[in-house]
């Protein structure tokens, strides 16, 4: 069972996170540039960029965090944890995992929640006029994953141990 | 239960977390949550649970954290920055110590146009090391050198520390950036002073580098200028009130994009791999801040903050005494903590005291900033350190902390020269367009 979260959840945090990297940044970084550029050279600014930006932001946010799990992209007070070795390390990676299972879980449930309200009651943006309720359950799912990932990798590094953070 | 007893024992649950290794973001969270069930109940909780990150995943300031990252890993990827410091050796390198400077002054460059200072040391010490190696430089001040000059990413703007502050305390994030301008000059000064001064007492420790000709000098300024140029763009802009600091950011996106295109330097493995990095510490970035928020409600909610503020404000410190003892602080958690970790933890507490005591929050600001840059060079975290390590695996630890030493001195002047003249950082702020 737990092996088979570990495989579609992997497969899915991957599937986000090249979501939101090829994606939603790119899409952020032009968006941004065009309205700028349409502000000052041809005094049309896009109105509805602000919301655009806002959901663009969201998506590339949250597709990538299941990822950053697996990739190690966290940060913790290492003086105690890096002296740890076998049973004790497992019990701390494992404290880790249960307080994201609980905030995320939280999460996933409640978006859950609103979805149906926010599509009964058709919210939408200030001023872009697209329905709100995919993007939130689009942070849902992406919470669901993250759930599964800390469930089967509680650890919060890929098993081929690349890539720790390294660059902040 | 007692209201102030659940915000103490949520204040003891969170350390704990904090100390057997619990991520920091995933413990502020937890312990917001479970602080918030207990007070407020489930409903309400989970409420709150989802709403801070649908409020600030959406925040067109937020915005600027994954811009101002991708630009400066753009950057970092596409090799700019080896432009930079060619540019500034071919002035520099002859004067005593002059590769050592040179770095000095090509990090504050690169930090101009990158908020990272980890991403600073990196790029630069692959650079300049092999170099200064090649010299027979000191191998301590070579890599002090580089170790503390890499901090100047952090507080010469854009600065993710300075977004992430912004953020937190819902100050002006451009008014943030150009009140460092000032003092992170003035550091890349003091530092540049601290190797001169120590060369010229002593030449073996930084011999003179290779000579140029004035041909070879107008030359290097082309090299510079697109890194110049980008920064005028985007600090100049927020400056002029042309951008706001997220519009600033785009645009500077897109002009690392472009200047790299000019420069022929610009592939598509350089953009994919800023993209693949930027949503990564993006993400990170935003869960501590969503985990901060969660906390600091908590906490709100307790009402334990306002004791702590009181309880401050009654023992009549002063201004002076009082951040003399945050630097106290400052200095024993950068010794156990992250730089977000530091400010996340403190921010809640330590702003409604800076405001009861009538200190700016921007100047407030650039003294997180710089205290976070001590964090980052000394034991036993050190995170610049640890880079610079990579670098120059040959030169112990110990070598490099001790060759950071004097620079931490020179951090520790100039922060006190912020305290004495609070204008050195307010005053470019005040004629803002």
């Amino acid at each position: 069972m737990l092996e088979l979260t570990d495989r579609w959840s992997a497969r899915a945090a991957l599937w986000l996170y090249r979501l939101g990297v090829y994606g939603g940044l790119p899409a952020l970084v032009v968006l941004v540039t065009v309205d700028v550029l349409l502000r000052y050279l041809f005094n049309a600014p896009l109105r509805w960029s602000r919301d655009a930006n806002g959901l663009l932001l969201l998506i590339s946010l949250f597709a990538a965090l299941p990822y950053a799990w697996d990739r190690g992209y966290h940060i913790r007070m290492e003086l105690l944890y890096s002296r740890l070795r076998g049973r004790r390390r497992q019990l701390a990676d494992l404290l880790s995992a249960l307080s994201g299972i609980v905030v995320f879980g939280a999460l996933a449930v409640q978006s859950a929640r609103f979805v149906p309200y926010m599509a009964a009651t058709w919210e939408t943006g200030e001023d872009l006029m697209l329905p709100l309720w995919p993007f939130m359950a689009f942070m849902g799912v992406c919470s669901v994953v993250f759930v599964a990932r800390l469930l089967s990798n509680p650890e919060g590094r890929s098993a081929s141990g690349e890539g720790e953070s390294d660059w902040m | 239960m007692d209201v102030t007893i659940v915000g103490l024992l949520g204040i003891a649950l969170l350390l704990a977390l904090l100390i057997v290794g619990v991520p920091i973001a995933l413990a502020m969270a937890v312990t917001g949550v479970v602080g918030l069930w207990v007070l407020e109940g489930a409903s309400a909780t989970i409420a709150q649970v989802v709403l801070i990150p649908w409020d600030e995943g959406r925040s067109f300031v937020i915005v600027t954290i994954p811009l101002f990252v991708l630009m400066g890993q753009f950057v970092f990827h596409t090799g700019l920055a080896a432009d930079l410091y060619d540019g500034v050796q071919k002035w520099i390198g002859r004067v005593p110590g002059g590769l050592a400077i040179t770095s000095v002054l090509a990090c504050a460059g690169f930090g101009a146009v990158t908020g990272s200072s980890i991403a600073t040391v990196a790029t630069m010490g692959s650079i300049v090391m092999p170099e200064m190696r090649r010299h027979g430089y000191d191998a301590r001040l070579a890599t002090g050198a580089l170790a503390a000059s890499g901090t100047l990413g952090i507080l010469i703007p854009p600065s993710v520390i300075f977004i992430f502050y912004g953020v937190m305390t819902e100050t002006s994030i451009g008014a943030l950036f150009i009140a460092g301008i000032i003092p992170g000059i003035l550091t890349a000064l003091t530092f540049s002073a601290i190797i001169l001064v120590r060369c010229l007492w002593r030449p073996e420790l930084g011999p003179k580098g290779p000579p140029s000709t004035w041909q070879e000098r107008l030359r290097a300024v082309k090299r510079v200028a697109p890194i110049g140029s980008l920064f005028v763009l985007v600090i100049g802009g927020i400056y002029a009130g042309i951008f706001t600091p997220t519009e600033a950011a785009g645009i500077g996106c897109m002009g690392v994009i472009v200047a790299a295109a000019l420069l022929r330097k610009l592939t598509l493995k350089a953009l994919s791999r800023g993209l693949c990095s930027t949503a990564l510490i993006a993400s990170m970035i935003f869960a501590i801040i969503m985990g901060g928020y969660l906390m600091a409600r908590f906490l709100a909610v307790t009402g334990l903050t306002q004791g702590i503020v009181s309880f401050l404000v009654d023992m009549q410190l002063g201004r002076v005494s009082f951040l003399l003892l945050l630097v106290v602080l400052f200095l024993i958690l950068g010794a156990m903590l992250d730089v977000f970790g530091m400010l996340v933890l403190t921010i809640p507490f330590v702003v409604p005291v800076i405001e009861e005591l009538g200190i700016d929050l921007i100047w407030f600001g650039v003294f997180a900033v710089i205290m976070a840059e001590l964090a980052l060079v000394t034991p036993p975290i050190g995170a610049n350190v640890f880079v610079m390590r990579r670098v120059a695996p040959e030169v112990p630890m110990g070598d490099i902390f001790l060759g950071v030493a004097p620079f931490v001195a020179g951090v520790l002047g100039v922060l006190a020269l912020l305290i004495a003249f609070p204008e050195l950082a307010l005053w470019l702020p005040r004629q803002m367009g």
